[in-house]
């Protein structure tokens, strides 16, 4: 059977005449083929392994680098002409290939079989440079930033460089990322290098608070796209000053004309832990608004670490709230949290209120302490972020992230 | 818009006929994952006997090597993917009987490696894909027993990424159709609770987009196979309703061309590949008269069932 793996082959109607046409004009070429993946199977079947065998697959892969049994069998005459060749031949040698594959990714940058013939050369030559590959991918890149067999082949290459230079893939994928920010496949490699690359708490922390910068740029020019979305949402379970805290916030939008809530759904408080926390089955926070119990509605889970519950009746401005959580209400595998009931409160003010711990969680537990209670910077990012998006939902109404907050 | 199953049923049955093109020629090496793309879609669109069954079955085992591997066509080299097309093609046509199985589940599970991953043949290329062929091949000839089962377990485990999605090798940027290919792997080891299927789930339902159509990685285009990759590991996580399953099955009947075969996307020429996976998308969809298909395997549910009869699955 012929005829697949079409991508974006514009349809084109034939009549039966043209046809019969092309069928005419291929039938040459299809002989010619024909004969020379006859020749080549009657030399691999004899076990001829030699130059002029070479030459006949060089012909063959030109027209076909896709026939992946030809490619075996160029290595197999390879590693019998290796065997009586010095170090410079074989690495003369090996030069050709690294020649031939580089030819054959320009016409076919997803086959498979090329990427693999090219590393198998790589790793049978005496003196790879590997920095030759870098350029090769930078290439590569630029006439296809999203091919996933250069990302994979750019991490088998840094890999092989002895783990390379996480700082240098770092700012490789910032310059990826500044060409286009609609570029998930940089993002991913980002998520993979900035840990290596800032391997200080410090100095990654910082890192952590430009990105989220970096984020919203690329979100405000691109509010549909979901490259950095994503890239996002690993971000938030970095940020290291949130990996021992749960942070509580109040999410109220304002009519403009009005400083009463009109609409129950427009008020939120959302719950933020760093790792992946449960909310127990049926389980309910206890939310007083000025004295009077307000029902809340969980709405919703991003991963685990954001629980929006939406709140029930209008909650006015300068209104006093107090949140409390059961002890054990939230489960996870990380989380200290879970022992310890919380009560935090606060007065609700514009957009994103956060709350303060109440202190009055069991003293002795070790989680108590470790609460968000100052202001360190990256407490506030998840304010920050929130602010923003709420900000966005104003300027996009339909973009992504009003399923972000709501 | 309403499938086209007769045209089809010709289409599939006319491309062994197109001898007089290049083509044909030039894409020998893929021609049992074409007989496995073909009567697949023959079975699901009702018609498994369009094709004569004694025809099938030789034409698959004169592509069998003498190490129990199979290659894409007679003469071309055992590999994995066309190892499992032939397992595939075997079962469905109920005559593993007729090869030495025992061959080819050592084949298979000798090109595991220690850390759990698969090669693709002694070259050693290693990818998720040929993790998801071994235990696929190896479940079907219920001989899961000559693996680790628990390194490839691991592996998978370790290609999970933190958008939920997996890739190709560790450290892959998630991809829809290697993540059908863990997915499948961890559901026929029965190990899917190792899959955070919220996440998941919703990195699956954001391939959809406006048209209806489900792309594989974020901002690229539609592609009717998506249709089978996303949906299928959708199904096997039990969030098939997170789509829009009316746009999407709309989106495929309109891939459908007027002669026959369905495109990656309207307006394409057709192939096997993609008439398959549209195919099998809307059998999960649930589309009338469509046979249903088993989503860790992309066979018959009919054929898993009869296989899975004569021995557990492991």
């Amino acid at each position: 059977m012929s005829s697949f793996g079409y991508h974006g082959i514009k349809r084109v109607a034939t009549s039966e005449a043209a046809r019969a046409e092309r069928a005419a004009r291929e039938r040459s070429k299809i002989e010619a083929y024909r004969q020379l993946c006859q020749q080549t199977v009657d030399l691999r079947r004899d076990g001829v392994l030699d130059a002029d065998s070479l030459a006949v697959t060089t012909a063959l892969l030109n027209q076909n680098p896709e026939f992946y049994t030809v490619w075996n069998f160029r290595r197999e005459i390879l590693q019998r002409l290796f065997a009586d060749m010095d170090v410079d031949a074989v690495q003369a040698s090996c030069e050709k290939e690294i020649k031939l594959t580089e030819s054959l990714l320009r016409v076919a940058p997803k086959s498979y079989w090329v990427w693999n013939h090219r590393r198998w050369t790589l790793e049978t030559m005496p003196r790879p440079s590997w920095e030759r590959e870098l350029k090769l991918i930078g290439a590569m890149l630029e006439m296809d930033a999203r091919n996933f067999h250069v990302w994979d082949y750019r991490r088998y290459v840094a890999k092989s460089m002895g783990n390379g230079d996480p700082k240098a893939e770092f700012d490789f994928t910032t310059h990826k990322i500044n060409q286009n920010f609609s570029n998930f496949s940089a993002w991913h490699y980002r998520s993979q290098m900035l840990p290596k690359a800032f391997a200080d708490a410090s100095s990654q922390q910082d890192v952590v608070l430009q990105d989220f910068e970096l984020v919203r740029n690329a979100i405000y020019t691109e509010p549909a796209d979901q490259s950095a979305w994503l890239y996002q949402r690993w971000l938030l379970g970095q940020e290291p000053s949130l990996l021992r805290s749960c942070s509580v916030y109040v999410v109220a939008s304002h009519p403009a004309t009005d400083d009463a809530l009109s609409s129950s759904a427009s008020a939120a408080v959302v719950v933020t832990f760093p790792h992946g926390a449960k909310l127990r089955r049926g389980g309910q926070i206890v939310v007083t608004v000025d004295g009077r119990m307000v029902a809340a509605t969980p709405a919703t889970t991003m991963f685990g670490r954001l629980h929006a519950f939406l709140l029930d009746g209008a909650v006015a401005r300068g209104s006093q709230i107090v949140v409390e959580m059961a002890a054990g209400l939230f489960g996870g595998n990380k989380l200290d949290v879970a022992s310890v009931g919380i009560t935090t409160r606060g007065t609700v003010g514009d957009s994103v209120t956060r709350l303060e711990v109440a202190c009055d969680a069991p003293a002795n537990a070790s989680a108590a302490s470790e609460l968000p209670l100052g202001g360190v910077q990256g407490d506030d990012i998840w304010a920050v972020e929130l602010a923003s998006l709420k900000e966005l939902v104003e300027i996009e109404p339909d973009s992504k992230c009003k399923y972000e907050i709501a | 818009m309403a499938l086209d199953t007769l045209k089809h049923v010709q289409y599939i049955k006319s491309l062994d006929k197109k001898t007089d093109t290049l083509e044909y020629w030039m894409t020998a090496h893929l021609r049992l994952n074409g007989i496995y793309w073909g009567t697949t879609a023959l079975a699901l669109l009702g018609h498994g006997d369009a094709l004569d069954r004694e025809q099938v079955v030789e034409q698959v085992l004169a592509c069998r090597h003498s190490n129990g591997g199979y290659g894409g066509n007679p003469d071309h080299d055992p590999h994995m993917l066309s190892t499992l097309s032939a397992i595939q093609v075997l079962a469905t046509y109920d005559a593993l009987d007729r090869a030495d199985t025992e061959a080819t589940a050592k084949y298979v599970a000798s090109l595991q490696q220690p850390d759990g991953s698969f090669a693709g043949d002694q070259w050693g290329e290693i990818d998720t894909r040929f993790l998801y062929c071994g235990v696929s091949c190896l479940s079907i000839l219920g001989r899961l027993d000559l693996i680790d089962v628990d390194a490839a377990v691991r592996y998978l485990s370790a290609c999970q990424n933190f958008d939920g999605g997996f890739g190709s090798v560790l450290g892959a940027e998630s991809h829809a159709a290697l993540v059908f290919c863990c997915v499948g792997a961890l559901a026929i080891l029965d190990q899917l609770h190792l899959v955070d299927a919220d996440r998941l789930g919703w990195w699956l339902a954001e391939r959809q987009l406006k048209n209806g159509g489900l792309n594989g990685r974020p901002e690229k285009l539609e592609d009717v196979c998506y249709s089978w990759w996303v949906l299928s590991s959708l199904s096997m996580i039990g969030r098939l309703h997170w789509i829009n399953k009316d746009k999407l099955q709309e989106f495929i009947l309109s891939a459908q061309d007027e002669d026959g075969g369905i495109a990656d996307r309207p307006g394409d020429m057709p192939d096997v590949f993609h008439t398959l996976f549209g195919v099998c998308g809307l059998s999960l969809l649930g589309y009338p008269g469509l046979q249903p298909v088993d989503p860790r395997y992309c066979m018959p549910r009919a054929v898993t069932d009869r296989l899975f009869s004569h021995h557990p699955r492991e």
